[in-house]
């Protein structure tokens, strides 16, 4: 559906994008992550055909931006950041305007509108004027505005910025909802967000993609070792000896708490062994679980090596 | 043609959302209309050119205000990436924006002042010629080929920055310097320079309008630089891709 290859974008000496290629397929929910100034809106805006890159190509559904600027436009719902509107428009006014401007006309503009005010539940507020709106609301109008065209791909920078955790949840849902067979780009540099709604996740740190796959996956590509974390009754020093000497085990640490944090090796599973050695030893074991790395951890890890 | 129209529409509705329009309209016609009274006052005269003839400076003056928004408060409040992401061309969305201006000043500045048409005509004494037609044609033919070239400065100006100050302070100043160019011509010594200084003045070319004469040459005067600061307001938006 969408095809980037070889993407830089120059703002002056500031390089912003550095050498971006990403192949995005119909139907795929795909989640940027990275943390403020990535270059994850000036992605979004290249492939909107807002701004142009310095050099590489994007085309959507086939057709190059730069070509068919007004057939790519057709095919994209953009919601951009900070969900600009016109505050003077009531809700109903300023998406018949957006529907016309995208090219809908007859009975299907009336179709379309009472389509996405239901879909994004604001039918009760559509003669309400912008300025009168929540926050929450706002960002409701400005996906409907995104939706009104009925596109096959929608852009949305940073849906949920701004919002209180109930509105974080109902966005989520309807953006969810909306899903269909459309093919979703969402930034965000909310973990639990991208990882709950996104198949796919780019992680870009300083205009690079540093990495990309699923949540699973990007913990296997990240971390070399995977964590076991232990809780003895007493003897925590002795304890902790004691695993250091089981043959996988790379690393030990024990925290204010006296939890044990036996670092293991990524293809191992230990948990059996350190089990079964504390036992022998007649450690009285409260505790013992597997710790994998979380999207936190990957996150920081990934942003801050580069 | 229906993505200008789409937009026109737009742009039209939104300036009677705000009172700008409507202010506008009322100190216009409150300025015109005082010099309008004091000339027939002190003249008793019918010469529509010279009644209307502080006009010209008034639009100068007004004009600014229905302009500096248009695209000025679209970057600022970032509407404009709604619209550039949409399927309509920067040329589509300038001169949509720039009809719905030019109509709004031809319903609040131009048509009511035909109200002083009404008063010259109805207080011609019997057996005077009366009111000449032909120069009220001429003369509003000039004051909207004027205003229409002011619009397109102002529409240029307002494309070029975030702030509707400095685009209403800009677009006033060139305004005004292709208002009072001529006046220097005097003071210039070569001959081929005076030549171009009074060719540029938008003044130089409405008095031939004001005198119930039309020229070919003032008419393409004010098309061409219509189209030209059209094309350039264009070109600032199609740029806004490049940054």
């Amino acid at each position: 559906m969408i095809q980037i290859k070889g993407l830089i974008k120059d703002y002056g000496d500031f390089r912003a994008l550095k050498d971006i290629s990403v192949d995005i397929k119909k139907g795929e929910v795909i989640g940027l992550l990275g943390p403020n100034g990535a270059g994850k809106t000036t992605l979004m805006r290249i492939i909107t055909g807002y701004i142009s890159a310095s050099l590489g190509s994007v085309k959507v559904g086939g057709k190059d931006i730069l070509d068919d600027p007004k057939d790519v436009k057709k095919l994209i719902g953009y919601l951009p950041e900070n969900c600009p509107l016109y505050p003077d428009m009531t809700v109903r006014d300023f998406l018949l305007s957006m529907a016309e401007t995208k090219g809908i006309k007859g009975p299907k503009l009336k179709e379309r509108l009472e389509y996405v005010l239901n879909a994004v539940k604001i039918k009760d507020r559509e003669k309400s004027f912008i300025s009168t709106l929540s926050k929450g609301y706002r960002q409701r109008v400005g996906l409907a505005q995104s939706l009104i065209h009925d596109p096959q791909i929608l852009i949305l920078d940073e849906p949920t910025v701004g919002l209180d955790p109930n509105q974080i949840i109902e966005i989520r849902d309807l953006i969810m909802g909306l899903k269909g067979d459309r093919t979703i780009i969402l930034s965000s540099h909310i973990l639990p967000e991208v990882s709950q709604m996104c198949e796919r996740i780019i992680v870009i740190a300083d205009g690079s993609i540093v990495a990309q796959g699923s949540e699973s996956e990007l913990i296997t590509q990240v971390s070399a070792n995977h964590k076991v974390h232990i809780l003895v009754q007493e003897d925590f020093h002795k304890a902790m000896d004691l695993i250091k000497t089981i043959d996988g085990v790379q690393e030990v640490h024990i925290d204010r708490n006296n939890l044990i944090e036996a670092e293991i090796q990524k293809d191992k599973d230990l948990r059996p062994e350190i089990a079964q050695t504390l036992i022998k030893s007649n450690f009285k074991l409260l505790e013992l679980r597997g710790g994998e790395m979380t999207l936190e951890e990957i996150f920081i890890q990934l942003t801050q090596a580069n | 043609m229906r993505n200008i129209f789409i937009l026109f529409k737009r742009e039209f509705k939104a300036y009677f959302f705000s009172p700008v329009a409507y202010i506008i309209s009322f100190l216009f016609l409150a300025l015109s209309g005082y010099f309008f009274a004091g000339f027939v006052n002190r003249f008793a005269s019918a010469e529509v050119g010279y009644a209307f003839g502080s006009f010209p400076i008034l639009i100068l003056f007004f004009a600014p205000f229905l302009t500096i928004r248009l695209i000025s408060e679209e970057k600022r409040s970032g509407t404009l990436e709604l619209m550039l992401t949409s399927p309509i061309s920067p040329l589509e969305l300038v001169i949509g924006k720039y009809l719905a201006a030019f109509t709004v000043f031809l319903t609040v500045m131009i048509l009511p002042t035909l109200v002083y048409i009404l008063v010259m005509g109805s207080f011609a004494q019997p057996g005077s010629p009366g009111l000449d037609y032909g120069v009220v044609f001429t003369v509003y033919m000039g004051l909207i080929l004027f205003g229409a070239s002011l619009l397109s400065i102002g529409i240029f100006t307002s494309s070029l920055t975030e702030s509707q100050l400095i685009a209403g302070i800009v677009g006033f100043v060139v305004s005004l310097i292709l208002y009072l160019i001529d006046g220097q011509a005097a003071t210039v010594r070569s001959p081929f320079w005076a030549d171009l200084m009074k060719e540029l003045s938008l003044q130089t070319h409405y008095i031939d309008f004001a005198g119930g004469m039309i020229k070919a040459s003032n008419v393409i005067f004010y098309l061409l630089l219509t189209s030209l600061f059209l094309l350039f307001a264009n070109k600032s938006v199609e740029s806004h891709v490049w940054k």
